[in-house]
């Protein structure tokens, strides 16, 4: 440890000032961020948050000095403990990195060498910068893992890192940042590819860590809820500058830059539902850089723009309550007199509240994947067949007009559901039916008709749009396919459909490279919707969307949905949306639906425990919400081999409330205990003693 | 493992069978009369009939193919009556065919209508006698018997009734009366370890072939050791330095050398070092199979011109794959944890940079084949390249099906080790 | 405190640009992606100016190109600007007719003339090629199972065996030709065709828009050829161009071993393997007519790898 004497303790250890990077493009040069100013102490964790595109990611790099070879910092000055970076030689920064300077960033399978073993790229980061022994290193990395709670370090010293868990990984990369104990620590979404139990578990690590070891984080995040947990102070950037700079509880409690608010309105508070709250999207888009407005960047989409806005660009100023601030009119705004733009409104929600038949009935539905052997006894074909058992007994009905949600985390056999009922792969037992029909069988088993009936809207907004064919073909063909619309009211329709999804009409002939991703995601229901289904199977909608473009899209499936009295099944691996727009949810565990009822009874007690364990790791956008904190150990089993008895007993820390430490959990698969109104829980805990369990989350007024 | 090797063991085996039938179909439907070739233009038919008689080329398309593959001696040995053995001719190595009868090898002649016995004594030598085996009788009345030619054929005489066949002899056609009917040459087929003769030469394909494949080895073996080492190091530099002037440099002439034909590069080496600068012989003469040896300068512009083309490809093919790599999240890793230059690139990326171009590089074998045929036929080269373009030219059955079993075991053999290597390099799989 | 009021607006779209755009500026679009990259430029230069000449020669060499009418094995002069062949042929007019036969025109046999169509030797062996490894490589890699495996099995077999050994079967059984050197370009090129169409059909196979062809109920050819095979076009189009520069290379070769093009309209290969005799005597022969392969595969390779890298930058 590298304490400078020359620091005080309250010096900052790293302190940015006006940053400017450029890139070189052809045909000139673009600033990606502008004008961006901010300080980190010991021992704090500074958050930076904003939509993509904004330059996060570009002033982490920036303090690194990595910018690739046609970026460089044009202005500014980055001054890390005292000392100027800028000017730095290559081999300065060498030094620098690594050793004082460690960053994390998001992949982490991704940020690990596939073919070096674990134990040498840790080792390497002591070898090289502090030219210890190997027996040393190797003992200092163990210890490190030890302290990351990583289970059996000396062996993970020798894997390959695709042999251990995404969130394992995600350790190794941290314990390897913190070797040398470095003064600065940048976290560029280190936990954005992770699941929300593995992600609370993270968080929790790096939250110890900063207090042991002292460290000033810089974490990157565009998770309001994440940043709400993790950091002391928060810099909100758009567009290239930092608007706002905060304490983390001024910044919700009393957001001063229209854009900070209107993101904090953008998210479904956890606990909050369609029939009382509305989103509030920011309308518009964030601009690119090479085309960004000459005032206040915000003000194309600000609603309380000036004609000064327009033509001044605010500086970052201090406001009284110490908060910093881009805005010109700060002090006159006052959220809590917002009125929301006339076309976002309340959906009421449908008369006679879940009074709709039934339309789909699933029971003990299956899905089992072939595995195939490799050794020489399964190549010639003695071995024991083996299965993966994707789906094991689904059971649910959804009724008419009505949205079930169904939540889980990776692996839990959510998509694999989705797909049986598609029809995309046929099921391996259990009873499926949708009105009355059978759907256990794939596409080629049923008739067009069917086929039509049910649809779907895809995940990845880059994929879900054929690149070679325009948005008014590729809404135009199901009509062609199924024979919905007469020929020559194919265009009118198409229009219609458009417009229904808040296109214009003049995106008939776009490709879909000129549009963005929320726009392809309105492409994709527009289409799912075009063949008129009475069943639309959403995967993941608006993971992949900016928050504020999440909020849009949100509320316009719920005006679609109202409007062609649609029925939906809707994945989502965010609680809070599957909240605020579900009707009935099911949670998912290693194949298995544990838990279901209506939305509001499942995120109330009684929990199963594993649903409770859920609603604890869920960051929630609020400091001063009170989570209880239960954290699952280990990770999902395989499902080649799931525990017997109930799948959930491996982890579930609410077996010790059994008697015996609940051996029952081991030997029996639990039964479905009634909670009433439609809330069943599939545990062998008595439904009395998870009654008696504490709400999870309390939000303070 | 265990999947993978019997996968590729049954796969080598499919693909040598599929080979040699579309070769064999091939040769069927476009060869022309081979007797033509042989006996000339002016030959008469009935010449001709009686030559490709002896050949066993009056047989059926599947039969002889079968008898290629697993050989004739199955068939003829319940005629003959006898078991049929082999010895080894001691001067010319090639394989003898004998009748077995009564633990002495045995082989018959027709002379003047009488049947000479020939058998082969322990001391090499052969002692002819009249034969004293009866002739046997067929419906017709016809009398006749199945023996053993000193050709290697299982052979029906027929007695008296005064067939001709035409024999080639070093001093041409010679009419034979009173002869042999019915041939079946004799051979083990390739699943025993038989190529069958050529049909130009009349040799043991399985005696010529090999000297020829041991020179063509020796050639592209040093061609890949010059070219590997060099190509990735090469690849290397570009890639680490994408976008400046040596990788463009590199690039260029990379491509330029690829995307010039092999026999372009051979005649301007001849004329640079051969004719102008006279650094080495402008004509190579290979006097002897073993004349490599004797001289190895003569290796030097064929190993050039192989070079030329397969460095310009696996150096571009390793670039491209090290810009891939270079620009990896954790390359960045690696250099935001401070490691050195050096370090970054030959730690981190070489591996990775490598796996690509592996597998690439042992596909390209084959590519490398069609270099060898005419980088041998510039030069005059004894080797397989050159032997397959004289059996391709002739339509040679036996010679060019011998050749492409090899060049098949060859790119067959070659995928295999880039997948092992690739095994090997790659602990995702290896530790699956 | 006189908050200011919130001023809705319409929703901002991006910049409408109405309408489509036009067939014609889609093509221009995709023709200047070429001059984006100057590796892809200078190639297409190269290109360009073997077909210029292969057009000019359709009407005008400077002496008949097939008429002994100069003293034999010239070096260049002032009357034959690259000098003459061994049969006192002039050497530039037999090395401008040499680009039909690859790039312009194929010799077809009808009873006892021959007709010649339009487009040369190599591109039609390339059509072929990625017609058939197209075909074969979609269904592999979207049907999968079964399919696929048989078909890479006989397409392993295929790529076992060497080209050139089927080159100089094929040619030496069936003679010498333009179809039978197509066919053989055409079946050699095929599975290294397919190879591509397959890696890249599994590739796009996995995007969502063909999960939503599929949930419309879509038979497999609609999938395969109307939302798979136009997304892989770019990539089989790069390297059908590289084909092509191997195409010629490959006739190069054939005629050099003597088994290339039908005499007597010249082809460059077997120009070098003629002139190969007088090597020792006048190079001129054997250069010109390999700097003639060379340039011309340069190019192709040129062009190919430029735009081969505009599309990466174009898709990220």
């Amino acid at each position: 440890m590298i304490a400078s004497p020359t620091t005080g303790p309250r010096m900052p250890v790293l302190k940015v000032e006006n940053l400017a990077v450029a890139y070189k493009i052809r045909g000139g040069e673009v600033e990606a961020i502008q004008n961006v100013s901010f300080e980190i102490a010991r021992g704090e964790t500074f958050g930076v948050v904003g939509e993509s595109g904004c330059g996060k990611s570009t002033t982490a790099w920036a303090v690194v000095n990595f910018l690739g070879a046609n970026g460089y910092v044009k202005r500014g000055s980055i001054k890390f403990q005292g000392q100027e970076l800028l000017g730095k030689s290559g081999e300065e920064l060498r030094q620098l990195r690594g050793d004082q300077i460690a960053m994390v960033y998001q992949d982490p399978m991704q940020s690990l060498n596939p073919s070096m073993r674990l134990g040498d790229q840790m080792k390497e980061v002591l070898t090289v910068h502090r030219g210890v022994s190997d027996a040393e290193a190797t003992r200092r990395c163990v210890e490190m893992l030890d302290r990351v709670y990583m289970p059996d370090p000396a062996a993970v010293l020798r894997r390959y890192p695709h042999q251990i868990s995404g969130g394992q990984q995600q350790r190794v990369v941290i314990a390897m940042a913190l070797l040398n104990n470095p003064a600065l620590l940048i976290m560029d979404e280190p936990t954005t590819a992770l699941d929300v139990t593995v992600e609370a578990a993270v968080l929790d690590l790096i939250a110890e860590l900063r207090r042991d070891f002292d460290t000033a984080i810089m974490f990157i995040s565009h998770n309001l809820g994440v940043i709400a947990r993790i950091c002391n102070r928060v810099g909100v950037m758009y567009a290239g500058e930092l608007v706002e700079r905060a304490t983390v509880q001024e910044l919700f409690a009393d957001p001063q830059h229209p854009y900070t608010q209107g993101l904090i309105r953008c998210l479904p508070r956890l606990g909050a539902d369609k029939a009382g709250s509305v989103l509030y999207p920011i309308r518009g888009r964030v601009p690119p850089p090479s085309n960004r407005p000459a005032g206040c960047v915000f003000s194309p989409r600000c609603d309380y723009v000036q004609e000064r806005c327009r033509l001044e660009r605010p500086e970052l100023r201090q406001l009284p309550n110490g908060t910093f601030v881009r805005c010109h009119f700060a002090e006159v705004i006052d959220p809590a007199a917002w009125i929301p733009s006339a076309d976002v409104r309340l959906i009421p929600p449908p008369a006679g509240n879940g009074a709709g038949a039934p339309i789909l009935e699933v029971q003990g539905l299956k899905k089992y994947y072939p595995l195939q052997g490799s050794s020489l006894r399964d190549v010639v074909g003695l071995g024991e067949q083996r299965f993966v058992q994707a789906l094991e007994d689904a059971s649910f009905t959804v009724h008419k007009g009505q949205t079930l949600g169904i939540v889980g985390e990776s692996g839990c056999g959510k998509s694999t559901l989705v797909k049986t009922i598609i029809g995309l792969e046929s099921s391996s037992g259990g009873r499926a039916e949708f009105l009355g029909l059978d759907i256990t069988g794939d596409l080629s088993d049923r008739n067009t008709e069917l086929i039509r009936e049910l649809q779907m809207v895809f995940q990845n907004p880059d994929a879900t749009m054929n690149p070679s064919y325009t948005v008014g073909y590729q809404i135009a063909r199901p009509m062609e396919r199924f024979g919905t619309v007469p020929k020559g009211q194919i265009r009118a329709e198409v229009l219609r459909l458009l417009e229904a999804v808040r296109l214009g009409e003049n995106y008939y002939n776009r490709l879909p490279r000129q549009l963005s991703g929320g726009e392809k995601q309105r492409v994709g229901i527009a289409r799912a919707l075009a063949s008129r289904p009475d069943l639309v199977l959403c995967d993941e909608p608006v993971s992949a969307l900016d928050v504020s473009v999440q909020a849009a899209l949100l509320n316009l499936l719920l005006e679609v949905q109202q409007e062609y009295g649609t029925t939906m099944v809707f994945i989502a691996h965010d609680l809070s949306v599957v909240r605020y727009f579900s009707d009935q949810v099911a949670v998912m565990y290693l194949g298995q639906v544990v838990d279901i009822g209506p939305a509001e009874a499942i995120y109330a007690p009684p929990y199963h425990p594993y649903t409770e364990a859920l609603l604890s790791a869920v960051p929630i956008p609020d400091p001063a919400a009170q989570q209880r904190r239960i954290r699952l150990e280990g990770t999902v089993p395989s499902a080649i081999d799931p525990p017997s008895g109930c799948r959930f007993h491996t982890r579930c820390p609410r077996r010790a409330l059994l008697p015996d430490g609940g051996r029952i959990c081991e030997m029996e698969v639990p039964p479905w205990r009634e909670a009433g109104n439609g809330h069943r829980i599939l545990c062998h805990i008595p439904l009395e003693t998870l009654r008696d369990l504490p709400p999870v989350i309390t939000v303070s007024p | 493992m265990a999947r993978f090797l019997v996968r590729s063991l049954i796969s080598t085996f499919v693909t040598m069978f599929l080979v040699s039938v579309l070769l064999w179909v091939l040769l069927e439907v476009a060869t022309g009369d081979v007797a033509v070739k042989l006996l000339g233009v002016f030959s008469t038919p009935e010449q001709r009939a009686s030559y490709r008689a002896q050949l066993g080329l009056d047989a059926p398309s599947w039969q002889r193919y079968l008898d290629w593959l697993v050989g004739s001696d199955w068939r003829a040995e319940s005629q003959v009556g006898f078991p049929l053995v082999t010895a080894t001719n001691q001067i010319t190595g090639e394989r003898v065919w004998w009748a077995d009868v009564d633990g002495t090898p045995t082989q018959w002649r027709l002379e003047e209508g009488e049947l000479l016995t020939l058998q082969l004594q322990p001391d090499g030598t052969v002692a002819t006698t009249a034969a004293e085996v009866g002739w046997s009788r067929d419906e017709a009345g016809a009398e006749f018997f199945w023996g053993v030619n000193e050709d290697g054929s299982a052979v029906k005489w027929v007695r008296g009734q005064g067939a001709e066949v035409w024999v080639l002899t070093k001093g041409g056609l010679r009419k034979e009366g009173d002869g042999p009917q019915q041939y079946i040459p004799l051979r083990k087929g390739l699943l025993r370890g038989d190529g069958g003769k050529s049909l130009q030469t009349g040799r043991a394909v399985s005696v010529t072939l090999f000297p020829r494949l041991r020179n063509s080895v020796i050639l592209a073996a040093v061609a890949f050791a010059v070219v590997m080492p060099l190509a990735l190091l090469l690849g290397i530099v570009a890639g680490v330095n994408e976008g400046r002037a040596i990788d463009r440099t590199i690039s260029i002439v990379g491509l330029t050398l690829t995307a010039t034909p092999e026999f372009v590069t051979g005649i301007f080496l001849i004329l640079i070092f051969g004719i102008w600068l006279k650094w080495v012989p402008a004509v190579a003469i290979f006097t002897s199979p073993n004349a490599i040896f004797e001289n190895p300068s003569l290796l030097i512009l064929p190993v050039l011109t192989l070079t030329a083309v397969e460095l310009g490809y696996v150096a571009r093919m390793t670039r491209a794959s090290m810009v891939e790599v270079m620009d990896t999240p954790y390359i960045r890793t690696a250099i935001i944890k401070g490691m050195p230059r050096g370090r970054v690139i030959f730690r981190h990326a070489v591996r990775n940079a490598l796996l690509a171009p592996i597998t690439i590089i042992m596909l390209h074998v084959n590519w490398l084949i069609g270099g060898l045929v005419v980088v041998e036929v510039i030069f005059g080269y004894p080797g397989l390249g050159q032997y397959i373009y004289d059996a391709a030219i002739f339509g040679d059955p036996n010679a060019i099906e011998a050749a492409a079993m090899i060049l098949v075991i060859v790119a067959v053999g070659t995928r295999l080790v880039g997948d092992f290597a690739y095994t090997l390099l790659n602990p995702r799989i290896r530790y699956a | 405190m006189a908050a200011i009021q919130p001023t809705p607006e319409t929703p901002l779209g991006p910049v409408a640009t109405a309408g489509g755009p036009s067939r014609g500026r889609r093509l221009w679009s995709s023709l200047s992606i070429i001059f984006e990259s100057r590796i892809a430029t200078v190639g297409f230069l190269m290109v360009m100016f073997w077909i210029v000449i292969g057009l000019l020669s359709l009407v005008w060499t400077p002496f008949p190109p097939n008429e002994s009418r100069f003293v034999q094995n010239l070096p260049p002069n002032t009357t034959n600007l690259l000098g003459t062949d061994n049969l006192g042929r002039d050497t530039l007019s037999r090395l401008m007719v040499g680009t039909q036969v690859v790039l312009l025109k194929t010799r077809v046999p009808v009873g006892d003339r021959t007709i010649s169509l339009p487009i040369g030797v190599a591109i039609w062996g390339v059509l072929g090629s990625l017609t058939l490894g197209t075909f074969l490589g979609q269904i592999a890699g979207y049907r999968g199972g079964r399919w696929d495996q048989t078909i890479m099995q006989l397409l392993d077999a295929f790529v076992a065996f060497p080209s050139i050994v089927l080159y100089l079967v094929v040619i030496a059984a069936l003679g010498r030709g333009d179809l039978v050197v197509i066919f053989a370009i055409a079946i050699t090129g095929a599975p290294g065709v397919a190879r591509l169409a397959r890696s890249l059909t599994l590739d796009i196979s996995t995007r969502d828009y063909v999960r939503a062809a599929e949930t419309r109920g879509e038979s497999q050819w609609y999938v395969m050829f109307r939302e798979i095979l136009p997304n892989a076009r770019g990539p089989l189009l790069v390297d059908a161009m590289l084909r092509v520069g191997y195409a010629i290379f490959a006739i190069g070769t054939l005629g050099f071993l003597g088994l290339g093009l039908p005499p007597p309209d010249p082809d460059w290969g077997s120009m070098v393997n003629e002139a190969r005799r007088f090597m020792f005597s006048t190079a001129w022969g054997v250069i010109w007519p390999s700097l003639a392969i060379s340039s011309l595969v340069v190019g192709l390779s040129l062009l190919a790898d430029g735009l081969r890298e505009e599309l990466n930058r174009y898709q990220r």
